[in-house]
């Protein structure tokens, strides 16, 4: 079954960069500044440690082993979910993510759905109408928005359609779907740029194949064609762009999240910036790039429904 | 007017609003009419006018000046990154095109796990934790955007080593060097130009979220993330020229960068796909 | 009744970077219903872009000037979405590189159908075993399973069997077949050739066969078209035209062909190039010196057979 051999691949080609992302949030602990015996003595209260205290520390903190048996430990730790408690205030930083990542993943999907969708229409629209007024506005607009920082967006959207209009909250999320709009639109506006960008390039490619003409000769409505046939061919490419953004969406949501006084990740991680609180920097490595890893697999899974050559395991017989 | 007079002046369109901004930034000290960091208590939020042109900020400092100022040190943290990023990407990439073999493998496979790895998010929590200096932030903006370079160049070696004048010159006894010098990097001469110049636009946008998070460039430094994000954010009902002109600076500065790169693209005649954003 | 295609001063050029290059210049000919129409020429000589140009599939770059009278309808200038109604139904195609001409991520059964369900009101099912019937007659044993495969799972054999019965799905009064036989080897030209008797046998069906194949023409064809850098140099009956050819360009085309000796046309010669007269003046043989200074004009001959050039004005 070719659709099976190319899940398996898809998932062992996962392991290492899932390993690679565990390494880089265990080594970003290592290389904090301050030593981590001191630290952690003097957040029991230990100020002035003897020689002995800190060989205990050191052993209870498992620094006397070596640096892969410190790595193995923390993983195995990690991957029971335990990751450890907070510096700052002794909190499970476990449950804290618990609470606040359904809220990133909330808006970080909702955010690339909203450039996928503005993205692809846009994109086809230029595609469809290449060279009119309406293909040089759209690309004028797509170019800026690739240009605008997007906090400086977030802040103009909160003071047109929130302050000025009212249309809209300015922060928190207690109005449901209508307090994700502008957090979404802001997080998705460079992407927006970018994917309508792509989508036009690969439709117009597509546009100018043979088997559009032979498609237009049949005599098919201009919406069929370009939607059925050069958008459906030009999937392949748009999908794997839509997975890259999504790293690009999960980190601006931890300033998307600051500016609108949102509770998830994003802001967790900066206060724990603030204070030296490294085990929730390692965490949220981890987290947020775990979930990169997970949402891209679930990306590649879409490859089987856009390109047939893996369900059936192309090539001419 | 012909399609390559257009691709001309489209060209010297972006490249002059880019060369006016640099004008700007570089000759700062000479065109800001106030020292941009000096404070005055007595004149806070001063409306636009006559003596403050864009009026002064929460701490009673010119906003002209800042703004002329504001560009100076994300842009030459910008371009300093990326020339270490491009640097170390033609060296990694050089390698794994040249060798081929096992290092070709190990540089893949690293490459694959860096590319993996969101690159925001590494770089807010390597800042996050090294501490915001200039060191941390060309650190991780190195570490984050290196893989775009090798692997274009390790692309296009692959290319140039299969084609038979490299053979050619080898039977003639050309050394190593020279075949990379002479035959290999003018073949990507063109690719790492335009892929310097995204990179170069996205990093001035990193760089200004980063410094809108407090963790880029540090006050008393003047820079346009760290103005929109230090008393803008506070004021912007009551004084909203503090967001719009350091807003406007970054749009512009990026816009000329990414209208140039778009350009030069089209002006150089390479290949979309050749160049993937990354 | 299916009516004659008339095109009259039809020039189609391209804009590039380097100015206006014309790929088809001051055309004017007529199609007659109920015959198979020959335009043969090398690659290059605008052939193609002429044949396209009927249904107006050429590219966004392509310019049109002149006009196209089917029927009543001037195709040119006829608004897309009326056009649209008529490809396919009344005018079919079929195209040259058949490997290429299906799309490749929808299987063959769905692209049959929607060419069915554009023009009728067909329900897809009964368009499917439409199309399935279709196959058969194109000597597909099972038609069932090869509708529900994909083109890349296909010989170029079947796609190109394939690509002429989707031509054909709407019994169009008018085929275009573009170059069928470029680029296949002999056991698949004399297929092609097979089918095309066929099409043309059954449907009744009206023919313009674009081609460099010149035996396929004489075999085919009623009358022919010889073109030459944008411009009909010869046109009149098929077996005349091939067997006794009048225009020195034809004449050479012929003389090209291995069972003639394989005489090759000469290269241009450099000497005469940058002039204003008859664009095969550089490679002519029976040139003379006034064939450099004016184009010649087109001259009927005695037969009803049209030539131009200065050996017959």
């Amino acid at each position: 079954m070719p659709v099976v051999k190319y899940i398996v691949k898809r998932l062992l080609v996962m392991i290492p960069v899932l390993l690679g992302i565990s390494l880089a949030a265990f080594l970003l602990g290592h290389i904090a500044p301050g030593d981590p015996v001191d630290d952690a003595l003097a957040r029991i209260g230990v100020e002035f440690p003897t020689e002995e205290d800190r060989a205990e520390m050191r052993a209870k903190l498992g620094l006397d082993q070596s640096l892969p048996n410190q790595y193995l430990s923390w993983l195995s730790r990690v991957v029971r979910g335990d990751l450890g408690n907070s510096y700052y205030n002794n909190k499970d930083i476990a449950k804290e993510f618990r609470a606040r990542f359904p809220i990133t993943l909330k808006l970080s999907l909702s955010a690339l759905f909203t450039a996928v969708l503005l993205g692809v229409g846009g994109g086809v629209l230029m595609a469809a109408f290449r060279g009119s007024w309406l293909d040089k506005l759209l690309r004028s607009i797509s170019t800026l928005l690739l240009s605008i920082p997007g906090f400086w967006l977030a802040l103009f959207l909160i003071t047109v359609f929130a302050e000025q209009l009212h249309w809209l909250p300015t922060s928190g999320l207690d109005r449901g779907a209508a307090s994700l709009v502008l957090p979404s639109l802001a997080l998705a506006a460079a992407n927006v740029g970018m994917t309508s960008r792509l989508v036009r390039g690969n439709v117009i490619a597509q546009l100018g194949e043979q088997y559009i003409l032979v498609a237009n000769a049949k005599g098919l409505p201009q919406r069929v064609v370009v939607l059925g046939h050069a958008l459906r061919n030009s999937l392949v490419p748009i999908i794997t762009m839509i997975g890259n953004y999504f790293g690009g969406i999960l980190g601006g949501s931890t300033i998307i999240e600051t500016i609108f006084a949102i509770p998830g990740m994003g802001s967790y991680v900066l206060s724990a910036i603030q204070n030296r609180d490294y085990p929730v920097i390692q965490g949220y490595v981890l987290i947020t790039g775990a979930t990169f890893v997970l949402i891209n697999l679930a990306i590649d899974l879409l490859y089987i429904a856009a390109d047939p050559k893996i369900r059936v395991g192309g090539g001419a017989q | 007017m012909t399609i390559r007079k257009k691709q001309n002046l489209r060209l010297a369109l972006s490249g002059g609003l880019l060369l006016l901004i640099l004008f700007m930034t570089v000759f700062a000290p000479w065109l800001a009419p106030c020292d941009p960091t000096e404070i005055d208590m007595t004149n806070r939020l001063a409306a636009p006018g006559p003596g403050h042109l864009l009026g002064t900020d929460a701490l009673g400092r010119d906003v002209l000046s800042r703004v002329i100022y504001g560009g100076r040190a994300s842009l030459l943290l910008a371009v300093i990154a990326t020339s270490c990023s491009m640097a170390l990407g033609l060296m990694i990439g050089l390698a794994a095109g040249y060798c081929g073999g096992i290092v070709d493998g190990i540089i893949t496979a690293i490459s694959n796990i860096f590319q993996g790895l969101p690159g925001t998010i590494m770089m807010i929590a390597l800042v996050g934790i090294l501490g915001s200096n200039t060191g941390s932030i060309v650190l991780a903006l190195v570490l984050t955007s290196w893989v775009g370079f090798s692997r274009l160049v390790r692309g296009e070696v692959m290319q140039v080593k299969q084609e038979l004048y490299i053979e050619g010159t080898r039977c003639l006894g050309a050394g190593h060097w020279r075949i990379i010098l002479r035959h290999i990097l003018p073949n990507i001469r063109s690719n790492c130009i335009i892929l310097f110049t995204t990179r170069v636009g996205r990093v001035v946008l990193s760089v200004a979220g980063l410094s809108y998070l407090g963790l880029g460039i540090q006050p008393p430094t003047p820079d346009w993330g760290e103005m929109i994000s230090g008393s803008a954010r506070r004021y912007f009902r009551s004084a909203p020229h503090l967001l719009w002109a350091p807003g406007i600076c970054i749009i512009l500065l990026t816009l000329s960068i990414n209208q140039l790169g778009d350009a030069l693209r089209d002006r150089l005649d390479v290949k979309q796909d050749a160049v993937k954003e990354l | 009744m299916t009516q004659d295609i008339q095109i009259e001063d039809l020039n189609v050029y391209f804009e590039t970077a380097s100015g206006p290059v014309y790929a088809v210049k001051n055309l004017s000919t007529t199609f007659h219903a109920g015959k198979i129409s020959g335009v043969i020429g090398e690659s290059g000589s605008g052939k193609s872009v002429m044949g396209m140009s009927i249904l107006r599939l050429l590219p966004n770059t392509a310019r049109v000037t002149g006009k196209c009278f089917f029927g009543d309808q001037e195709l040119y200038t006829l608004p897309l979405r009326q056009l649209r109604k008529l490809r396919g139904k009344q005018i079919g195609l079929i195209p040259q590189n058949p490997n290429a001409s299906l799309d490749p991520v929808m299987k063959v059964k769905r692209q049959f159908v929607e060419a069915v369900t554009a023009h009728t009101s067909l329900s897809r099912r009964n368009a499917a075993q439409d199309a399935g019937a279709l196959l058969e007659q194109f000597g597909f044993t099972d038609a069932g399973a090869i509708l529900d495969r994909y083109s890349f799972q296909m010989s170029g054999g079947m796609n190109q069997r394939l690509v002429s019965a989707l031509g054909l799905i709407n019994q169009p009064g008018w085929v275009i077949a573009d170059e069928p036989t470029k680029g296949l080897d002999a056991p698949l030209r004399n297929q092609v050739y097979r089918v095309l008797r066929q099409i043309y046998r059954k449907n009744h069906s009206s023919m313009i066969l674009i081609t460099h194949d010149l035996l396929l023409a004489r075999q085919l064809c009623d009358d022919i078209r010889v073109m030459y850098q944008g411009q009909i140099v010869e046109q009149g009956d098929a077996r005349a035209v091939i067997d006794a050819p009048k225009h020195p360009y034809t004449a050479g085309l012929v003389g090209s062909l291995p069972s003639r000796g394989m005489h090759p046309i000469p290269l241009p010669d450099p000497k005469c190039e940058g002039h204003s007269g008859c664009p095969f003046y550089p490679r002519c043989e029976k040139a003379t010196a006034g064939c450099a200074e004016h184009p010649p004009g087109e001259v009927t001959l005695p037969d009803g057979r049209k030539v131009r050039c200065r050996l017959y004005g």
